[in-house]
């Protein structure tokens, strides 16, 4: 069903898709992974995000441009390339690990709190499918719902209780799937989270420049980002604090 | 000769005057000492012997010893004070000679006795060389020569002692360097010179003078290769005096360190050098012929006795103008000295020693024998003795696998100034039981190098059982510190599928248009279903409505034929007519019409049995006419005019019945 799914899926997006110069991506990519071997980690970390800029979000690439911020001591960027490589696969291992390593050298990095068991399970099943997935299974079983309404309607004398089964089935998992594809698409274009770009920022108690100083967050960490202003954010962490600061601190995932 | 025991016992007389006077004063240290001026003499160079009695209560007599081989030139003089230093009181007597050799060679002074408190004391003898007149470069000598032109012999000597025992004093004509070389040194003392690796060396850096002066260290020695622990020395510097070839010199100590050699081999202590700045007393001239009297010599002289004070020093304090001082820089440093370090033997080298050199003992202690998982557990070494205790490593101790080990907390306990250095050093070893049950410590062993008896000795404590009892905290994750566990992992290189995250399906217009397909078709459906519907219902309804009319142009047919007689089609067709009425009536299909279900029908659109009645008789007429043919046309008419009022009552009846319901 989900081989099938993702099948329909990817047609569909090759269908929207203006077909691109796919080998010309390939040899970037290889490229950089050449000059990541020869320990030129910020020139790779360049071209990674170039390819990232072009709108690839393939999470293995994400992870790579994460190892080269990295290895160039740009820890910020590399936990913004992990946490955005995790957004794409949650469940991805080297992701998750580089991103605790990196994490190790994030100053007053707060652990955050590991899911709990029904978090995990909505994680799980929220990636079952893509965003587009979930909206393609919705059509079709929006389509197989209306296909038993109509032969309920046109044929009555055929096999009436197993028709109204599967129709009462397709309903629910057109409801599920219509639901799932807008959770998706909601979660994936909210951009709650930041992560703290500047070595050194000093969290303020208001959305002004003459407010007291409240604490100081390092590089790498990630923030909750609650309110904006035009300039300044409101953020929260996971330990509790609240302040304000400048939004151009801050990359939201 | 006779002169002189005269004068010895007026001698004896006044001092026991002075001693009387001051006898409440309690005597500090009893000293007798001979000195001389100098030790290494011209043939007929006159000097100077001094026997000096310090701190000596109740001196009652006093005997020269015999000076044969040399000639009295003058004397005995006697001399005496009290001085007052950092508190403590002394008090000196000193008789003192001149005397000139009569022959070339060595000679041996005996030590002066005298009686003091009733017991017979003797000073030191003293070696005097004598050697051949006239020899020039000797530092003495120049010395000597300038002030005998203008002295007498007896004045020069008693200005050599004065000047000696008191302050320096430049005549004229003398030698600066060769005066500051002979009364000023500084010299290195060590107690042994080849000695083991990591033994003990004191190293004393002294300083001699007898002259006035001020002095600073300006290089410390950096002691290369050793260890070095430096003595606490009295600031400011106390004085001791020392005679070095009957010549007193006041010693100060510089630097008194205790050295323990690192390496083997022949190091060098590195010399220590001192600036001085010596206060020279300079006679400017010499005035012979003035001489005050100090009015005490005739209370203790008689006039054939030289006056004590009768010198130019004290003419020069009482009278000043011909005396000028003068600051001499002058550097001095010591000689370099070798030391020779063995390394210490390598045979039967015990596995346990670690570099202790001295004289050693060793306690072990656990603090508890039994703990929990929890607690920690603290095996406490001491080691403490004579050596290089603060060059010690810990005994190594083998602590078994269920425990964790941590680097020991160092406490050192050492006597201060001690020599040889001793003292305690203190090894606490804290240990964190991994797991529960009873586990042993094996014995510590300390191994040390004994000089004394030039072999390795080794201690051994007792092993220690401790039970271990499972804490709450039974089992501690172990920190995971491997390989990949802290860098990242290595970069993906396979191939990529390069496609770029398209939009979202859900706000596209292709999500919406795939939704509404189905609507539309639904829709469709739905209409073509009305269509259909409507269809069917509506050709009922016209049966229904035109079954009267229907059924009345059947039987116009059948008019037809009872006109032209033929009563077969007749009664077929008012049959059919009658039927066809009631299936398009009663809505049923024309293939399933039978009497009893039509009855049924009729009963339940409660139509009179009345009419019914008639109908089946009409119903019965056909049947029985078609199969028995009977040409009888007033029977056809009759029939033809009942068929026609069945249909009209049954009509008015289903009307009327419809009504109702």
């Amino acid at each position: 069903m989900k081989k099938t799914l993702t099948a329909i899926c990817a047609l569909l997006l090759l269908v929207c898709n203006v077909l691109s110069a796919a080998p010309d991506q390939q040899q970037q990519f290889e490229k950089a992974n050449q000059l990541y071997k020869q320990k030129q980690y910020s020139e790779a970390a360049g071209i990674y995000q170039q390819l990232i800029d072009q709108g690839y979000s393939q999470p293995q690439l994400l992870v790579n441009a994460g190892n080269a911020w990295y290895r160039a001591n740009k820890t910020g960027l590399a936990i913004y390339n992990y946490e955005k490589a995790l957004g794409e696969d949650p469940f991805n291992k080297s992701a998750t690990h580089n991103l605790a390593v990196a994490n190790q050298r994030v100053e007053g990095y707060v652990n955050d709190l590991p899911l709990l068991f029904f978090q995990q399970w909505w994680l799980q099943l929220t990636h079952f499918h893509s965003p587009n997935g979930w909206a393609t299974g919705a059509i079709i079983f929006f389509w197989l719902l209306i296909a038993g309404f109509i032969a309920m309607l046109i044929v009555p004398s055929f096999k009436p209780v197993l028709l109204r089964w599967g129709t009462a089935v397709a309903s629910l998992l057109f409801i599920l799937y219509l639901t799932m594809g807008i959770s998706t698409y909601v979660l994936a274009n909210t951009h709650s989270e930041g992560i703290i770009m500047g070595s050194v920022v000093k969290v303020k108690s208001a959305p002004d420049q003459e407010s007291k100083d409240m604490f100081e967050l390092h590089e790498g960490v990630k923030v909750q980002v609650t309110d904006a202003t035009q300039e300044y954010c409101k953020i929260s962490l996971p330990d509790g604090k609240t302040g304000w600061l400048a939004c151009g601190e801050i990359r939201r995932l | 000769m006779n002169v002189t025991t005269v004068s010895i016992r007026k001698f004896v007389l006044s001092l026991f005057f002075c001693l009387g006077a001051f006898s409440c004063l309690q005597a500090q240290e009893f000293r007798f000492t001979t000195s001389v001026s100098n030790n290494k003499v011209a043939l007929d160079e006159p000097f100077q012997i001094q026997f000096m009695l310090e701190n000596a209560p109740n001196v009652t007599s006093f005997t020269p010893p015999t000076l044969n081989d040399f000639e009295v030139l003058q004397g005995p003089s006697q001399m005496q004070g009290q001085s007052i230093m950092n508190g403590r009181r002394s008090e000196y007597i000193a008789v003192i000679y001149v005397i000139q050799p009569k022959r070339v060679g060595n000679f041996t002074i005996p030590g002066a006795s005298a009686r003091s408190n009733g017991n017979v004391v003797r000073s030191n003898p003293v070696t005097i060389e004598v050697v051949k007149a006239n020899r020039s470069g000797y530092q003495q000598s120049p010395q000597q020569a300038s002030p005998q032109s203008g002295f007498p012999p007896s004045r020069s000597q008693r200005q050599q002692q004065q000047q000696d025992e008191m302050e320096g004093v430049l005549r004229n004509g003398e030698d600066v360097n060769a005066k500051l070389r002979k009364n000023i040194f500084v010299k290195v003392d060590v107690d042994k010179t080849s000695l083991y690796e990591g033994e003990q060396l004191t190293a004393t850096y002294k300083l001699y003078t007898r002259l006035p002066t001020n002095s600073s260290v300006t290089k410390v020695p950096a002691f290369k290769g050793f260890s070095a622990k430096d003595i606490e020395l009295p600031n400011p510097p106390q004085a001791t005096e020392e005679t070095v070839n009957g010549m007193h010199f006041k010693v100060f100590t510089i630097r008194k360190t205790l050295l323990f050699p690192l390496q083997s081999g022949t190091l060098e202590l590195d010399p220590v050098e001192v600036d001085n700045h010596v206060k020279l007393v300079k006679l400017v001239k010499n005035n012979n012929n003035r001489k005050a009297r100090d009015p005490f010599a005739d209370v203790f002289n008689d006039p054939g006795f030289k006056d004590p004070f009768d010198d130019p020093f004290f003419d020069d304090f009482f009278n000043r103008p011909e005396v000028t001082y003068e600051d001499v820089p002058y550097k001095v440093q010591t000689a370099p000295l070798r030391v020779t370090v063995k390394p210490l033997p390598v045979d039967n080298r015990p596995v346990s020693f670690t570099g202790a050199v001295g004289k050693f003992n060793m306690t072990a202690s656990i603090d508890k024998q039994t703990l929990s998982t929890d607690d920690a557990l603290t095996l406490k070494v001491v080691v403490s003795g004579q050596g290089n205790v603060n060059l010690l490593n810990g005994p190594k101790v083998d602590i078994p696998a269920g425990f964790e080990k941590y680097d020991p907390k160092v406490t050192d306990n050492i006597e201060k100034n001690s020599n040889p250095l001793s003292g305690s050093r203190q090894f606490e070893y804290a240990l964190m039981p991994l797991e529960a049950g009873d586990q042993t410590i094996p014995a510590v062993e300390f191994s040390y190098f004994d000089v004394a008896s030039n072999s390795y000795k080794s201690i051994r404590s007792q092993p220690f059982t401790v039970h271990v009892t499972p804490g709450k905290q039974t089992k501690r994750d172990k920190e995971d510190f491997s390989v990949n566990r802290n860098t990242i992992t290595s970069n993906y290189n396979g191939v990529l599928n390069w496609v770029k995250q398209g939009r979202f399906l859900l706000v596209s217009p292709l999500f919406y248009v795939l939704l509404l397909l189905p609507v539309l078709l639904l829709v469709a459906a739905l209409i073509y279903r009305r269509k259909r519907n409507y269809q069917q219902n509506n050709a009922a309804f016209l049966k229904h409505r035109f079954a009267n009319k229907v059924a009345l142009k059947r039987l116009e047919l059948a008019a037809r034929y009872l006109k032209e007689g033929k009563d077969k089609a007749f009664y077929e067709e008012t049959s059919r007519a009658v039927w066809g009425y009631l299936s398009n009536k009663l809505h049923i299909p024309f293939a399933d019409l039978s009497k009893q279900l039509i009855q049924d029908k009729l009963a339940q659109q409660q139509v009179s049995v009345q009419y019914s009645t008639q109908l089946f008789d009409l119903l019965d007429d056909c049947e029985m006419a078609l199969y028995t043919p009977m040409h009888n046309n007033d029977k056809m008419q009759g029939t033809y005019q009942q068929a026609v009022a069945v249909i009209s009552h049954l009509e008015d009846e289903l009307l009327r019945a419809k009504s109702v319901v």
